[in-house]
């Protein structure tokens, strides 16, 4: 019973089992949730029954895995006592499957209340902030080494002329790049990056082609 | 992955207890105690006075643990498998057998407890063999 490809098996025994087990792991998921989450954000039950406008009372019967008459109004109320969201929602028989293989303490607990989450986006702001700047440098320096590359396609080696290019501080992008990928947790690289990289394609492929650094 | 696992204890001549229980009860009964295994399995502390559905036993059945569940209805069943406890192996549950408890506290079988502290010893002494519960 410990594998999704277990509980798969079980589920497709008879309707009977799969409505049953459903049911059941509707009323004790939501129960384990509720229980965790008060855990960690809340301490006692009387202590979130407050933050819910709800009593103590109401919040036992929450966390009771066998009390199967919980209303939308009471789970509604205990997530804004939590400060989060609770959506239900119909999933296939696979992804229940998955679900109950999954479970754990610490999936829940890893959910940020809205305050926290708030905290986390702010802060993402200002490292996607430092990011653009760093591509902005980057752009910089693949601008002048496109024009520098471009001058020597075009030039004729007969006559020797000066070259031209952007100005650049690769110092200080070299830096910014630095920086970036050691605030950045598991990236590999500034390109690894979630956020998109700002140069476009045509002119990424266009640097390749005329024998440029790709990055 | 869940944090614990569940074994079920297979007598000598190869019979399990536990699956023939379980093998016994209606959908409904063996989709509950699923579902519980399955809360159970993602709980880290089966001992906090939060985790309603085990209990430690104690005195002349210390060595056990029941998993509890109940089945709604009129009049509501209530069920308690058991198994080792405290666990010889990390995150690691025996099933030993499934019990029913009835209206009055009578468990069915009657000697459940005590032939479960059987099952254990001759498991500890050798007799019989634990597998993964599936």
């Amino acid at each position: 019973m410990n594998t999704a490809e277990d509980i798969w098996g079980k589920l497709a025994k008879s309707k009977k089992y799969r409505e049953e087990f459903a049911l059941a792991l509707l009323k004790r998921s939501v129960a384990f949730q509720i229980k965790t989450l008060r855990k960690k954000h809340c301490g006692s039950q009387a202590a979130l029954a407050e933050r819910a406008s709800l009593t103590q009372g109401v919040v036992s019967r929450a966390e009771d895995q066998d009390y199967g008459n919980l209303t939308f109004n009471t789970v509604g109320r205990i997530a804004g006592g939590l400060d989060m969201a609770f959506i239900g929602r119909f999933v296939s028989f696979g992804d229940l499957a998955r679900f109950s293989s999954d479970l754990s303490e610490k999936e829940f607990t890893s959910i940020p209340t809205f305050e926290e989450e708030t905290e986390r986006r702010a802060s993402g702001v200002a490292s996607a902030a430092s990011t653009m700047t760093a591509y902005a440098v980057i752009d910089s320096v693949l601008a002048a080494s496109d024009a520098v590359s471009q001058q020597i396609a075009g030039s004729d080696h007969s006559q020797s002329k000066p070259l031209q290019s952007a100005p650049i501080d690769i110092e200080n992008g070299r830096a910014m790049i630095r920086a970036l990928c050691q605030t950045e947790p598991g990236s590999q690289s500034a390109r690894s990056n979630v956020i998109p990289w700002p140069l476009d394609n045509q002119r990424r492929q266009g640097h390749a082609a005329i024998g440029g650094n790709t990055r | 992955m869940p944090l614990w696992t569940f074994k079920a204890y297979h007598l000598d001549g190869g019979t399990c207890p536990i699956q023939d229980w379980y093998a016994a009860q209606e959908p409904a009964v063996q989709a509950v105690f699923d579902a519980t295994l399955t809360t159970l399995a993602a709980t880290e502390d089966w001992e906090d006075r939060d985790t309603k559905e085990f209990k430690v036993l104690k005195r002349e059945h210390e060595g056990l643990g029941e998993v509890r569940f109940q089945i709604e209805g009129k009049p509501k069943r209530r069920f308690r498998p058991v198994g080792i406890w405290p666990p010889s192996t990390e995150h690691e549950f025996i099933l030993l057998l499934g019990c029913g408890k009835g209206i009055r506290g009578v468990y069915d079988p009657p000697n459940a407890f005590d032939l479960a502290l059987r099952y254990k010893r001759d498991l500890e002494a050798g007799i019989g063999e634990a597998h993964e519960y599936r």
